[in-house]
């Protein structure tokens, strides 16, 4: 609303113009015109109006242009809202103060919802699936081998080292186990995977040395001083090892459900026997020479509980196929 | 002039602040000097009165925001100067050369004018009259805010939005104009 200051030095100051002096003269000597009393009364009355109200009234400055800097209109002061305005104005805020949360709170609880989900199908999807033949697998591995251990005290040297490891686990695997109590179990299956490799490493020894019958589980475990655990069934082949392992081998079907559990510390030595059972494993597509090879390659390391049954299997299904002399040995053998 | 030292800026300052009697003394010293431009500016006594009257109403709307940046003269007139503008950029008619002669001629002559050579006077007045009137408006503007309120150029080019050259032409022009009908 204000004019810049026009420059104040004297020097720069215009000088008269020609005949200004003159001008200026007789322009003085026209008729001197005022404002008249109503109009001084008028302004003179709007100037007191200002000052009254300026207390009372919001001022509301005119504006010609779009709005300026600090061109606001006052906010009324409250002496001058009754209470019902005030409760209204208190009502409208307190709605507008109600909805912007219910909105936020919808939006964060699906947000909240979305961040759940996604979390929980990671988490899925990092750790293995556990397929139901497998559990099914070990729950039986487990009750067979509280079976033998109450049938035949003999096996119970070599059977009862895992038992206390297995038995806990159904429970645990009906509730959630900890993070803690889940690492120590994958540490302590790690240290019993190592034992197992050890003990089968043993075992391939002694049944290189008597290729056509390699010793039962049972006596190579009470000539063994104390008792490690029988090597445990590989994972990945779990699902394909359980259909033999079910049928009723009670020392393997004991160590499996320590190694049905995920072991990444002892994942290269799972990959080896894995690697290993897959050339002996019963495929479909296989033909008799093939399937007969997998059973000998099952006798010479001595797992001869998965190649009995196997070979009679055959037997059965091929009867006119004939047998190497190994074989039929096995075969006659009770 | 300074105008942080302007009296009329005091003036001006202590009405914002609630002193009415600051603006009964401002108004006194501005009213008839306002008057008057608008008057020889309109030639209608009453868009006069509706412009001057506009006029002081902005000043008091605006007493809060007030800034003694430029004399309250140079303030005042600006306000009265857009106000013009923007009237007659509604193509608000102006009053007739004869109506505004009978205007101008109601307001009493000075005292001080002696009968003898009272008729010579009065045509010379009326002949400066008829040659203001009948300048362009810009120029008209100018020379009546040098001959009326004695701005300087600056103070002229700040009430009108120009540049000081450019009023200075239109005054050197507007003086010329009225020097040869005074002359004839």
């Amino acid at each position: 609303m204000t004019t810049p200051l026009p420059p104040t030095d004297p020097s720069t100051r215009d000088d008269k113009l020609p005949g200004e002096a003159e001008l200026a003269a007789l322009y003085r000597q026209l008729p001197q015109n005022e404002p008249g009393p109503e109009l001084d009364a008028a302004v003179l009355r709007a100037a007191a109006q200002a000052l009254e109200g300026a207390d009372d009234e919001p001022r509301v400055e005119r504006r010609k242009g779009p709005r300026e800097p600090g061109d606001w209109v006052h906010p009324k002061p409250l002496s001058g809202t009754s209470v019902e305005q005030f409760r209204s104005i208190e009502s409208v805020v307190r709605t507008r103060r109600r909805r912007s949360p219910s909105w936020l709170i919808a939006l964060g609880s699906a947000a909240s919802l979305v961040l759940v989900a996604g979390l929980a199908w990671h988490m899925r999807e990092s750790s293995p699936p556990r397929s139901a033949p497998v559990a099914q697998e070990e729950a039986a591995a487990v009750r067979t081998s509280a079976a033998t251990d109450q049938a035949s005290p003999a096996v119970a040297p070599l059977a009862a080292p895992p038992a206390p490891a297995v038995s806990p686990e159904p429970v645990a695997r009906s509730a959630p186990p900890s993070a803690d109590r889940q690492i120590a179990m994958r540490a302590s299956a790690a240290k019993k995977l190592k034992q197992n490799d050890a003990l089968q490493f043993a075992q391939r020894k002694a049944a290189a040395r008597s290729v056509v019958t390699p010793p039962p589980i049972a006596e190579l475990a009470a000539t063994a001083p104390p008792a490690p655990p029988p090597p445990p069934a590989p994972p990945a082949p779990l699902q394909e090892v359980s259909a033999n392992a079910v049928s009723g081998v009670a020392d393997q079907a004991a160590a499996a459900p320590s190694a049905a559990k995920p072991m990444p510390a002892a994942a290269s030595v799972a990959t080896d026997e894995a690697a290993r059972d897959k050339g002996t494993a019963q495929q479909p597509g296989d033909t008799p020479a093939q399937e007969l090879d997998k059973i000998r390659r099952l006798f010479d390391q001595g797992q001869r509980d998965q190649a009995l049954p196997r070979l009679r299997a055959f037997r059965q299904a091929h009867p006119q196929w004939p047998l190497p002399p190994a074989l039929q040995a096995q075969l006659q053998e009770p | 002039m300074d105008a942080a030292v302007d009296p009329d800026a005091m003036l001006m300052l202590a009405y914002a602040r609630g002193d009415l009697a600051a603006f009964e003394a401002l108004y006194a010293k501005h009213r008839s000097m306002l008057y008057r431009f608008l008057l020889r500016s309109l030639r209608d006594p009453h868009r006069t009165d509706e412009l001057f009257q506009e006029t002081w109403s902005r000043v008091i709307s605006a007493r809060a925001r007030y800034q003694p940046q430029a004399k309250f003269s140079t303030w005042l007139l600006q306000i009265a100067h857009n106000l013009m503008i923007d009237g007659l950029r509604r193509q608000r008619p102006m009053a007739g050369g004869d109506e505004a002669e009978v205007a101008l001629a109601q307001v009493a002559s000075p005292d001080r004018e002696q009968p003898d050579h009272a008729l010579s006077e009065f045509e010379r007045r009326r002949n400066l009259q008829r040659a203001i009137e009948q300048l362009p408006r810009e120029q008209r503007t100018v020379v009546l805010l040098r001959l009326e309120q004695e701005l300087s150029l600056e103070e002229i080019a700040a009430v009108t939005g120009t540049g000081r050259e450019t009023v200075k032409s239109r005054l050197r022009y507007a003086m010329t104009r009225l020097r040869e009908v005074l002359s004839e």
